[in-house]
């Protein structure tokens, strides 16, 4: 029988385990290293208060007349320390401020504020890009679950399945995600079912099953009927258009996105699969359809970074267009974001402005752009990035011309494929005009 | 007598024997009925190392006084002294004891002598955070941090679990199928004498259970098992045995700490017992198959004896 602890042991732990959540101490050690003082604070923060989490977890069965007022002692050393870090924005104390509150009000206030405010800070963590840290907060919650109603058992189970996932711990994955079925068919909750199959589906296709994954999915979008199960058919949609794309069938790829953004609802869920729409026919050469896909979701999110990427496709569209103006105007924009961008997507920016100035006859500019996109890509250990970036200035200096990244010609089985999503993808635009 | 029926009784019992002994001794999942026998069992103080500053070795005694001992050291190099001359199960150490934080020091250790668990009890700042790291990749399992979660409980419930580990125990551990059914202060009383120097008799483990020797040796013999003396004989040798697997450790250094006038005695006793020098023991034999030698030898001599 599936139990929340279950879902977090063995936990694969690395060479530098040390007890659990090494991860915290790490990145401190290396905040500490950037000159980082309050990303180290931070860190730290979370590593005492988690191991105070871990405590309170024992004290009840500790039989050491001490116990308690050595609980005491180390709640007292923790809201000290946490109560130092500045609260207003910085959401990552906040957190930790709430957390450490709720482990003092654990007699006062029950278990659930511990963990439902334990599960918000690993969503935290993972907006933020920190899976190991989300997963060890998370497995922090476990054992305060013995009394947990089987909607916050689902959620526990489908974080859990979805950050060991991420990290490719298939095993673990897969038992998250069964936990959250189960909890799911406690409660007769049909969303959540098939939420949950869906994700053990994704975990086949992350081990390589792809006709098993394939057919799961497909299952699932069989059965996904009615209006309150939209948002399951469309993130089936959407993980069907991953299995096409290891397929290698791209075309497959842009009808299954394309049907994932017809039945999304939520405006940052279809901001995202419109950028992979984007992408998709980008990469076919529909490039008015790509426009019309990245101009949408310039107009539907306030999500920094898929405004950031929508900003840079649509100057590398006014490039390959040929549409000079579409470029600059685009590549001013994308400039407003340059200092906050991640690493691959500042490199992609640079490359893509060295581009546009070569095809618009800028050639030393476009040079300067390039090498400074390969030092980026250094900086980061993006080497694929680098050594792209390589042979292309190479080739610049010996005096060759860069391949050109022209419009491509559609067959016109290729043109009638594109042109429902196309009319689609238009309308939609002009409603939100 | 009173019959101590619940751990809760005996934790707030007036007998300060009895707590000592019931809150060092039971895990924190047990709930157990104590019963109290021929006077109150006081379970010998552990024998740790202990290289940390003045302060937090003050913190480390104050824990539990009658449980644990400590053998301070104020360098690298007195602590491995220590650890090859006096039988201490398990080091607590702080990386920063001679100042600046050495990790490589507590590498050494770690690497002269790995059947010796250490336990890391250090400050806690953003400057340690890699030094903790790199603590955990050299096998440390289990740290305590000064002025956040230094308190007496914890450090009582780490150095008991962390004591788990160490080679006497495991030693015995291994023996668990024979060793069963023996009463816990017995083999708390075995565990004991394994390690301390020139204990070699049933009257040293009879003392250490706080009984008769007489008693001692009817209680093996009632539960079929080979004598104490025997059976104590086998465990130091499985102990001298682990130790000789830590390279730091000579054959010198085990027949001092094992309480043998010469190295030779046990040079000799290793030989009659596993039919090798010390030296192809340490290289040619895993902790498994010293106790599978042994286990024959024992149990096929015991059979033959007890029919």
């Amino acid at each position: 029988m599936l139990t929340p602890d279950s879902l977090f042991d063995p936990r694969p732990t690395g060479a530098t385990a040390l007890q659990p959540y090494s991860s915290f101490l790490a990145r401190c050690a290396t905040a500490r290293e950037a000159g980082e003082e309050l990303e180290a604070r931070l860190a730290l923060g979370a590593y005492l208060v988690l191991r105070l989490v871990d405590r309170a977890a024992t004290l009840p069965s500790d039989p050491d007349p001490g116990a308690r007022d050595g609980f005491h002692w180390q709640l007292s050393s923790a809201l000290r320390f946490i109560a130092e870090l500045p609260k207003v924005d910085c959401v990552e104390a906040s957190h930790l401020d709430g957390l450490v509150k709720s482990v003092a009000d654990l007699g006062r206030g029950g278990r659930r504020p511990l963990r439902i405010n334990l599960l918000a800070y690993s969503w935290h963590l993972e907006q933020a890009g920190r899976i190991e840290e989300a997963l060890d907060a998370l497995a922090a919650s476990a054992p305060f679950y013995s009394d947990a109603g089987a909607d916050d058992r689902m959620h526990l189970g489908m974080t859990a399945g979805r950050y060991h996932r991420t990290l490719a711990h298939w095993e673990l994955a897969d038992r998250g995600y069964a936990f959250g079925q189960e909890a799911a068919e406690l409660q007769e909750d049909r969303r959540g079912i098939l939420l949950a199959r869906l994700g053990r589906a994704k975990v086949l296709l992350g081990k390589g099953n792809l006709p098993e994954s394939r057919r799961q999915i497909e299952e699932i979008i069989a059965e996904a009927d009615g209006k309150e199960l939209e948002d399951a058919k469309a993130w089936a949609y959407t993980d069907l258009a991953a299995v096409h794309e290891k397929q290698g069938l791209p075309w497959d790829t842009l009808r299954s996105n394309y049907r994932a953004f017809q039945h999304f609802r939520d405006s940052h869920d279809r901001a995202r699969v419109l950028t992979a729409l984007g992408a998709g026919l980008r990469g076919v050469g529909a490039l008015s359809a790509a426009r019309s896909a990245f101009e949408s979701v310039l107009r539907i999110t306030s999500d920094w970074y898929l405004i950031a990427n929508a900003k840079v496709e649509l100057m590398g569209i006014g490039a390959e267009g040929s549409d000079e103006l579409t470029f600059r105007r685009y590549w001013q924009a994308a400039e407003e974001h340059a200092s906050g961008m991640a690493p691959s997507l500042a490199v992609d920016f640079r490359y893509r402005v060295g581009m546009g100035l070569n095809r618009f006859g800028k050639r030393l500019a476009a040079q300067r752009w390039l090498i400074e996109a390969q030092q980026v890509a250094d900086r980061h250990g993006l080497n694929a990035w680098y050594f792209r970036l390589d042979d292309l200035i190479k080739g610049m200096s010996a005096g060759n011309e860069l391949p050109a990244e022209d419009a491509k010609t559609l067959t016109p089985y290729e043109a009638s494929s594109v042109g429902e999503i196309e009319t689609g993808l238009r309308q939609y635009a002009e409603a939100l005009a | 007598m009173r019959l101590v029926t619940d751990m809760g009784t005996a934790l707030a019992s007036k007998d300060r024997h009895l707590r000592v002994a019931v809150s060092s001794r039971v895990p924190p999942s047990a709930n157990r009925r104590i019963s109290r026998q021929s006077g109150p069992f006081l379970r010998q103080p552990m024998l740790m190392l202990a290289a940390v500053p003045p302060d937090r070795l003050l913190r480390l005694r104050s824990a539990d006084p009658e449980g644990f001992t400590f053998e301070p050291a104020e360098s690298w190099a007195q602590a491995v002294r220590v650890i090859r001359r006096l039988p201490v199960g398990l080091a607590v150490v702080d990386p920063l004891l001679e100042g600046e934080p050495r990790v490589h020091e507590i590498e050494r250790l770690r690497s002269f002598f790995p059947s010796l668990p250490l336990v890391a009890y250090t400050t806690l700042s953003p400057e340690m955070a890699s030094v903790l790291l790199g603590l955990g990749r050299i096998g440390i399992r289990r740290a305590v941090f000064a002025r956040f979660d230094d308190d007496p409980a914890l450090l009582r419930t780490v150095l008991r679990d962390e004591w788990a580990l160490t080679a006497p125990h495991q030693v015995l551990a291994g023996m668990q199928p024979l060793l069963g059914q023996l009463p816990e202060r017995v083999r708390w009383a075995l565990e004991g004498a394994v390690q301390a120097p020139g204990e070699t008799g049933v009257e040293d483990l009879a003392r250490r259970a706080q009984m008769g020797r007489r008693t001692c040796e009817r209680l093996f013999a009632k539960l079929r098992l080979p004598s104490p003396s025997r059976v104590l004989q086998v465990a130091r040798l499985l102990y001298a045995h682990r130790l000789l697997l830590d390279p730091g450790f000579t054959v010198e250094d085990v027949a001092r700490k094992l309480g043998y006038a010469r190295a030779r005695s046990l040079q000799l006793q290793l030989r009659a017992a596993f039919g090798r020098t010390a030296g192809e023991v340490r290289i040619s034999l895993s902790p498994e198959d010293a106790l599978g030698l042994l286990w024959r030898r024992l149990l096929g001599t015991h059979e033959r004896l007890v029919g």
